[in-house]
């Protein structure tokens, strides 16, 4: 996510050069989309929040500032949007589903997709604001810095809710089986 | 766990991720070496760690990036040119008056090819993009493929003039810097459809045009008249902060 090159294809984007659009697309989409679906618990949701975030970033690409890395902008746009989603449609559904399917099993018997599904049962046990720093930091590979420009709280925020988060996973995967 | 320190808690978690200060390594490392509880909690963390690292990323469904692309309206393109460095040639221009530039550009080309009727929208197309190329006969392209800078220069002739059309791609700022063979032709214009290159200069036989990203601009040659006709030596050489990414020349089979 190299900042010089994110600026000057947001300086193509609002020349109106197509191209640059799709170059940033092709570069966040995977990056957004696990985001939102870490947060959400659902692929279909995770789509939905994919799109809009994009179109909220580009809706408002002036008010964008080059001072700040763009990735942090258009994480931070979609933190809220799927806080804001979450908040509005507060479904359970996927969660119940997830804790459903999971159960314990032998460390030699963890596949790849079973522990995404533990750890996704996992993540959707924690509040909100846990969740969402062990999504920024273990899934989008953030810093403490980055994550409290995105969340806009203090570091030492961002350090207190990932002990906290993660003492919170360490038992649920325990109980789980996978740790 | 209940004995750990708070602030080698704290150590502990920062090493995890990346984030200890140099400071700070030697209280640690004598923490891991006298608490049991402490070696404890950093395995924990190890371990979880190492969960969340095996876990797969996840797909995005077939088809969302070009949802999100049909579902995104970025502002027209911009057509408005920008042109420096044509006063000398065309004394108009150096009054400053408040003309369009658009209209400038067509008086450009109207002096450059007198013969061809001025066509604004064509050589807007040509600089622009390549869905309307303006008609030239001959032209020699530069194709370039430097660190982090690639794409193409053309060359194209017209009437006692000659066009050098950029489009070169750049990861950061790069200077472009246009060696003319003076012996046939001089600087006579520059456009620029987006105006925002970061920096435009003429110094004798060079030019230089500073920018990051895309470089899609014209810089127009006219000939000496005092010199026989015949195609130019241009050199293209591309630079990041003082060293050469690439250097290549190029000259019209004309």
């Amino acid at each position: 996510m190299g900042s010089d090159r994110d600026h000057a294809l947001i300086k193509r984007c609002l020349r109106g050069d197509r191209r640059a659009l799709g170059e940033l697309v092709r570069e966040y989409e995977r990056p957004i989309y696990n985001a939102a679906y870490r947060v959400l618990g659902n692929p279909d949701d995770a789509a939905d929040i994919t799109q809009s975030v994009f179109l909220r970033a580009f809706e408002r690409l002036e008010q964008y500032n080059p001072k700040y890395k763009f990735f942090s902008w258009i994480y931070r746009i979609a933190i809220n949007e799927s806080i804001n989603f979450r908040n509005r449609h507060s479904k359970q559904q996927s969660l119940v589903e997830d804790q459903a399917a999971v159960s314990a099993t032998p460390e030699e018997e963890i596949d790849a997709s079973h522990l995404s599904r533990v750890i996704q049962a996992g993540l959707m046990e924690l509040n909100e604001d846990y969740r969402v720093v062990v999504v920024l930091r273990h899934f989008s590979e953030m810093s403490y810095h980055d994550i409290s420009v995105v969340l806009r709280i203090p570091e030492k925020t961002v350090k207190s809710r990932l002990y906290s988060a993660r003492q919170l996973m360490k038992a649920s995967l325990a109980d789980k089986g996978v740790l | 766990m209940s004995t750990l320190d708070e602030r080698i808690a704290d150590l502990i978690q920062a090493d995890i991720d990346g984030e200890l200060k140099a400071s700070d390594r030697v209280e640690l490392e004598t923490a891991l070496q006298n608490s049991e509880a402490a070696r404890q909690f950093r395995e924990e963390l190890l371990r979880l760690a190492e969960r969340f690292q095996s876990t797969p990323e996840v797909d995005p469904p077939e088809g969302l990036a070009r949802r999100i692309l049909d579902s995104v309206e970025l502002p027209a393109r911009q057509t408005l040119l920008s042109l420096s460095g044509m006063a000398d040639w065309f004394r108009p221009l150096s009054y400053g008056l408040a003309v369009a530039a658009g209209v400038l550009i067509a008086i450009g080309v109207e002096r450059m090819a007198p013969q061809q009727p001025a066509d604004f929208s064509k050589l807007v197309g040509s600089m622009v993009g390549k869905d309307k190329p303006a008609a030239h006969t001959n032209s020699d392209i530069l194709r370039v493929d430097g660190i982090g800078v690639r794409g193409e220069v053309r060359l194209k002739p017209a009437e006692q003039a000659w066009v050098l059309e950029f489009d070169l791609e750049s990861d950061t700022a790069v200077a472009v810097n246009i060696r003319l063979d003076t012996a046939r032709v001089q600087f006579g214009g520059f456009a620029d459809p987006a105006t925002n290159i970061d920096a435009f200069e003429v110094s004798g036989g060079d030019v230089q045009v500073k920018n990051q990203g895309h470089h899609q601009y014209v810089v127009f040659l006219r000939d000496r008249p005092e010199t026989e006709s015949g195609a130019p030596q241009i050199g293209i050489s591309v630079s990041r902060a003082g060293h050469t990414l690439f250097d290549g020349s190029l000259n019209s089979a004309e």
